[in-house]
């Protein structure tokens, strides 16, 4: 009987698995989202070209309920259609005050923001203030960002970009948008330098074919041309003797069709419903683990999938960090699990990595998912990327010890029995040991790299001071535990509150300081929700303290 | 005893090892708040590099070195305890060796220069007596925050005069205030407005840099002389040849129809030329140029250079005068820049123009518009292509200028006017590009006394009781020991987008003293090494039209073999504390802390 609900559970969970590719059969999102676009630096499917851009355009990850893919397409089929219509979101007040008249549900058409002549002086008047790199304020921020999103369209839809058509000579250079089969006078003259002329009218006359069809409403007519006019390109690229990595492609593809991140947090998510389940059996509690583990087993594999798509590992920017912290802990705590067989233990990792998955998951105008070049500093070097591995493991330790803390705190308050809080006690102290060696050995790893590339080993950047007050805090913790002024509630407390300065020099440095060296690729904002979970962290460690010295 | 028996007591404690942990850890999180408000300097300044940080260090190592001799006899299960702690110790030590003797500087280099020394961050004062040749260096600690006071700065030698520093702004931003005077040339304030853009602006007649506005496709200017109507110089469709030649002989040649295949002297030259082609619409076609239709959209003309034993084929676009005319690159034996100027593709800089033009009046004609008591007056000219319409100034009067929709006023004429330089501080963290490190001083000789603003590395004159002074604001500098030739700086980008992907340099490293001649590509993360230092390419500055320079950071740390090896042994010894039984004091989850 408990076999066959193990079974059962395995087969929904593979179910889940797949449901979400069986789903795209055949749509035009399989077709033209897999056609390979040149930008941003590289060469991507299409899809992740719609689904960055749209974000980017419209704040949205997706328009009037269809996929970015579709969405993106038709604004280059229709772009009069588009820019009329409201779909930048307009979020200052004082910017919403300006197109007062013509915001639908706080948004504007792109027309509306290119047209206004107003709007555009001052837009130049800040871009003006920022060239000559002075501070520029909130709204001016904003209009600039407001203008970017009208202009960013503009090129989409008027087909300026991505690059569809690689140099057969030099495939680094700007790759030929599709504007050049649009503009048949112009465009077709510059290509023609390039590729035969035959190949070349015919990509033109099927994509004029896509777009009539596009601007049609019935969903299937579009499909069959759209495979022909993706054939018509290769034969395109064919005829120059060009051919694109297909499995680079279609590998990317398969990870944004996969989504492995929202995937493992939703697996994560159910293993601690299962484990939380009131009759805690032996079973409850195994198949709450085996879902964990393949939850565990499908993080690993996005992040896999990832750095073989980005070819570098993926630690350069916050939502990729998030991602990997969150990874540390679950490994964490199936280490831990090997040694001290508790289940409670890949429970609280899978809240923390829930937690941290789903703050990931769900900022992407923050933390942008987009796979990106990497800046110069970061480029090709070993000693680097273990140094950033290393410093990040030991976040997720620590974010790890940051939960078992909360526990700890927990069952302290509410009097849970004492075999409960022996143990925690254990588990709390050696994941802050494995968080003290490698935050300290990432830190002096960093001065290394530092003094091999730099001729110096310290240097006072905020980054690594922070990194080293992190280490300082832990290890303050530590020694005060060993004189005897700690008792284990005193232990769980200060290292729960020790774990802000984790986040200062995880987050902090880059969003709040916003100086020193490692403030690249991170952007900004989100400062009011970290505040928000700071503060609220605060206020429940306070409580959980209360509630046990009463009792 | 008894009170050495106490101090040790304190020392060895760990109360004091926690109190230092939080004590530091507390001064490095204001440091790097002060970092984030009033840049790195300041920090350094205020915290990482004071007395009272040093001093808490040296605690600390007492601290350690004292629990260290606390725990004798040594037995086996101190071992993790005493290694995590000696590594810390040789840590801290090699920090010593740093603040020692570790030197940190900058090294700029132009595409083919060599340089052999470095900048360092401490300015430094120069004044030079420019008669005797007699100069003075005065070393000076630069303020963190703008200042101002009376501070006597000294120089290692005695000086004839005096010198006092009166203010220090670390960023400051130059302001110029126009003022009236009864001597100083005219000056005008001027606006243009558009609906795309308005500029607003003095101008100063015949000043080397104020006299004139760049704005894109436009010039604005004020001058004694109108501009000159080429139209009317009436030269053929044909163009003409101009050369110039290095020792300041300048010809120009008209040319015609008849005139390829012709052989034309040039006077005043041992030279003369051969025309052998002259195409309209140029293109490469294979190795070769050819004519591509009769328009003239690329004119190109091909021509001998003969005399002087010399005979050099040639070949100028007018569209590219920057380009080398001669095959292979190589600049002409002859010393000669050659030109080649066609009316219909005439270069675009500077078609379009406003000249307001100050005349002496001719006091018979213009009475009826006379507006000033003035013995001048002020005409305007507006140049749009080649039509030209000109007018009288009327101050405060809005006047059409045909392009587009601008239009200029100029509201202020002054007959004699000076510019007032004045400096306004920013703060540290400014941005702003026109953000400059400036101090005010005052010299003084006798009686006399001038007070002078300086900016980083700008050389500014003072004349003092018959004598000439230079005084220079730089920047400390001190040989490398070898010297390094930039021969190439090398961007690339990501694919299809003008983000920089790396910056390489290719570099001669040359040591004359030891007879080595090498060469070297610096890149990110790859360094130059030699002699103990680092060169590591720390930014670059690349502009149109001049050569690309390299900025290297040179730094020698002999701090780090210290560091290295106290970072292993401190890693080992965390590791054999906590995850050893026999080398760790450490007993896991002690049962005394277990909950009660």
């Amino acid at each position: 009987m408990k076999k066959q609900l193990v079974t059962l559970l395995a087969l929904s969970f593979s179910l889940l698995f797949f449901a979400s590719f069986a789903r795209a059969e055949g749509s035009l999102e399989k077709v033209l989202g897999r056609i390979p676009v040149q930008s941003g630096g590289r060469v991507k499917p299409f899809a992740s070209f719609a689904k960055e851009n749209l974000l980017l355009v419209t704040g949205k990850s997706s328009l009037e309920g269809q996929d970015p893919t579709t969405s993106v397409w038709r604004w280059i089929a229709e772009p009069e259609v588009w820019s009329a219509k409201p779909i930048l979101p307009v979020t200052h007040l004082e910017l919403r005050k300006h197109f007062s008249g013509d915001l639908v549900r706080n948004r504007v058409s792109p027309i509306l923001v290119l047209n206004d002549l107003e709007f555009k002086k001052l837009v130049s008047a800040a871009q003006m203030r920022q060239e000559k790199e002075k501070k520029t304020t909130p709204l001016e921020q904003k209009r600039m960002e407001l203008y970017h999103r009208a202009r960013l369209f503009e090129e989409i839809a008027n087909g300026r970009m991505p690059g569809f058509v690689p140099h057969p000579g030099d495939p680094k250079i700007p790759w030929l948008p599709l504007e050049a089969f649009i503009n048949l006078q112009g465009g077709i003259d510059i290509a023609e330098k390039l590729y035969p002329r035959p190949e070349l009218e015919q990509v033109a006359g099927m994509l004029s074919l896509l777009f009539e069809r596009l601007r049609g409403k019935n969903q299937d007519e579009p499909l069959l041309v759209a495979e022909r006019f993706q054939k018509s390109l290769e034969n395109l690229l064919f005829s120059r003797d060009i051919i694109l990595d297909k499995n680079a492609t279609e590998r990317e593809f398969f990870y944004l069709k996969l989504r492995p991140f929202q995937l493992t947090w939703i697996l994560y998510l159910v293993s601690i419903l299962i484990w939380l389940a009131p009759n805690k059996s032996k079973t409850v509690k195994r198949v709450a683990l085996s879902i964990f583990i393949l939850g565990f087993g499908i993080h690993t594999f996005g992040f896999v999938l990832r750095m073989l798509i980005a070819g570098r590992p993926p630690v350069t920017n916050m939502y990729e960090s998030i991602i990997w912290v969150a990874w540390g802990s679950a490994l964490f705590s199936l280490v831990f699990w090997a040694f001290y067989r508790s289940t409670l233990l890949p429970a609280i990792a899978a809240c923390v990595a829930t937690l941290g998955l789903l703050v990931g998951e769900s900022f992407p105008t923050f933390l942008d998912p987009s796979i990106s070049p990497l800046v110069p500093v970061l480029r090709s070097n070993y000693w680097l990327t273990i140094h950033v591995l290393t410093i990040t493991l030991g976040y997720g330790a620590f974010l790890f010890n940051w939960g078992i803390a909360h526990t700890l705190l927990f069952a302290f308050a509410f009097n849970k029995k004492r075999e409960l809080t022996d143990h925690l006690t254990e588990y709390l102290y050696r994941s802050l040991q494995v968080g003290v060696i490698l935050l300290a050995s990432g830190t002096i790893l960093g001065g290394v790299w530092a003094a091999e590339s730099w001729g110096r080993f310290w240097g006072w950047d905020p980054k690594e001071t922070w990194a080293l007050i992190a280490v300082l805090a832990y290890l303050a913790v530590l020694h005060s535990r060993t004189a005897g002024w700690l008792d284990a509630f005193g232990v769980a407390f200060w290292s729960a509150v020790s774990f802000l300065t984790v986040i200062m020099a995880w987050y902090g440095v880059n969003f709040v300081l916003g100086a020193g060296l490692h403030s690249y690729g991170f952007g900004g904002g989100g400062l009011p929700y970290v505040l928000v979970f700071v503060l609220a962290d605060l206020a429940v460690i306070l409580f959980l303290a209360r509630r046990f010295r009463i009792s | 005893m008894r009170w050495a028996q106490i101090l040790f007591k304190f020392f060895s404690s760990l109360r004091l090892a926690v109190t230092l942990i939080v004590v530091l850890g507390i001064a490095f999180a204001v440091g790097t708040l002060i970092e984030s408000h009033h840049g790195a300097h300041a920090a350094q300044v205020l915290i990482y590099r004071t007395k009272w940080l040093a001093a808490l260090f040296f605690f600390l190592a007492l601290n350690l070195f004292a629990s260290a001799f606390d725990r004798i006899p040594w037995k086996k299960k101190h071992i993790g305890f005493l290694t995590t702690h000696l590594g810390i110790i040789l840590m801290l030590m090699g920090a010593l060796v740093t603040q020692a003797f570790g030197i940190e500087g900058q090294v700029q280099i132009q595409e083919g220069g060599t340089e052999a020394r470095m900048t360092l961050a401490d300015p430094l004062l120069h004044v030079v007596e420019i008669n005797s040749g007699q100069r003075w260096t005065f070393e000076m600690n630069q303020h963190v925050f703008p200042w101002s006071g009376r501070e006597k700065l000294h120089a290692e030698f005695a000086t004839p005069f005096h010198l006092y520093l009166l203010r220090d702004y670390p960023k400051a931003e130059r302001n110029e205030l126009v003022q009236k005077t009864e001597n100083g040339s005219p000056a005008l304030h001027l606006a243009l407005k558009g609906s795309m853009a308005s500029v607003e602006d003095w101008l100063f007649l015949d000043h080397p840099e104020k006299s004139v506005i760049h704005l894109g496709p436009a010039t604005v200017r004020f001058s004694r002389e109108p501009i000159e109507i080429h139209e009317e110089k009436k030269t053929s469709e044909w163009g003409a040849l101009k050369f110039d030649f290095e020792n300041g002989t300048a010809l120009e040649i008209p040319l015609d129809f008849k005139s390829a295949g012709k052989t034309l002297p040039l006077n005043g030259t041992p030279f003369q030329i051969k025309v052998s082609r002259i195409l309209k619409d140029a293109v490469v076609n294979g190795n070769e140029l050819v004519e591509r239709s009769n328009e003239w959209q690329n004119p190109a003309i091909q021509l001998m250079l003969e005399g002087k034993g010399l005979s050099e084929k040639h070949t100028v676009f007018s569209k590219f005068p920057e380009f080398p005319t001669l095959h292979g690159m190589k600049p002409s034996e002859a010393h000669v820049r050659i030109a080649y100027d066609v009316p219909q593709v005439a270069s675009g800089t500077e078609e379009n123009e406003i000249r307001f033009i100050l005349q002496a009046k001719d006091k018979k004609e213009k009475r009826g518009t006379d507006y000033s008591l003035s013995p001048f007056f002020l005409r305007y000219q507006v140049k749009k292509g080649s039509e030209l319409k000109e007018g009288q100034v009327e101050l405060g009067k809005e006047t059409e200028t045909g392009w587009m929709d601008f239009k200029f006023v100029v509201d202020t004429y002054y007959e004699h006017a000076v510019i007032e330089e004045s400096y306004l501080p920013l703060p540290n963290i400014s941005e702003d590009v026109g953000a400059l490190s400036v101090i005010q001083v005052e010299v003084g000789k006798g009686t006399e006394k001038k007070m002078v603003w300086l900016s980083q590395g700008e050389m500014v004159h003072a004349a003092l009781s018959g004598s000439d002074f230079h005084l220079i604001y730089g920047l400390k500098t001190r040989p490398l020991g070898f010297q390094v030739e930039l021969k190439d700086f090398m961007m690339d980008t990501d694919p299809g987008t003008e983000r920089p992907a790396s910056f390489k340099s290719q570099v001669i490293l040359k040591d004359p003293m030891r007879g080595i001649e090498r060469e070297h590509l610096i890149q990110m993360n790859e360094p130059l090494k030699y002699n103990g230092f680092k060169l590591y390419q720390s930014a670059y500055h690349v502009e149109p039209g001049k050569p690309d320079t390299s900025i290297f950071t040179a730094a020698k740390d002999p701090g780090n073999p210290l560091k290295y090896t106290g970072a292993i042994v401190m890693v080992v010894g965390i590791l054999m504390l906590f995850y050893t039984k026999q080398f760790s004091t450490l007993k896991g989850s002690d049962p005394k802390l277990r909950s009660k």
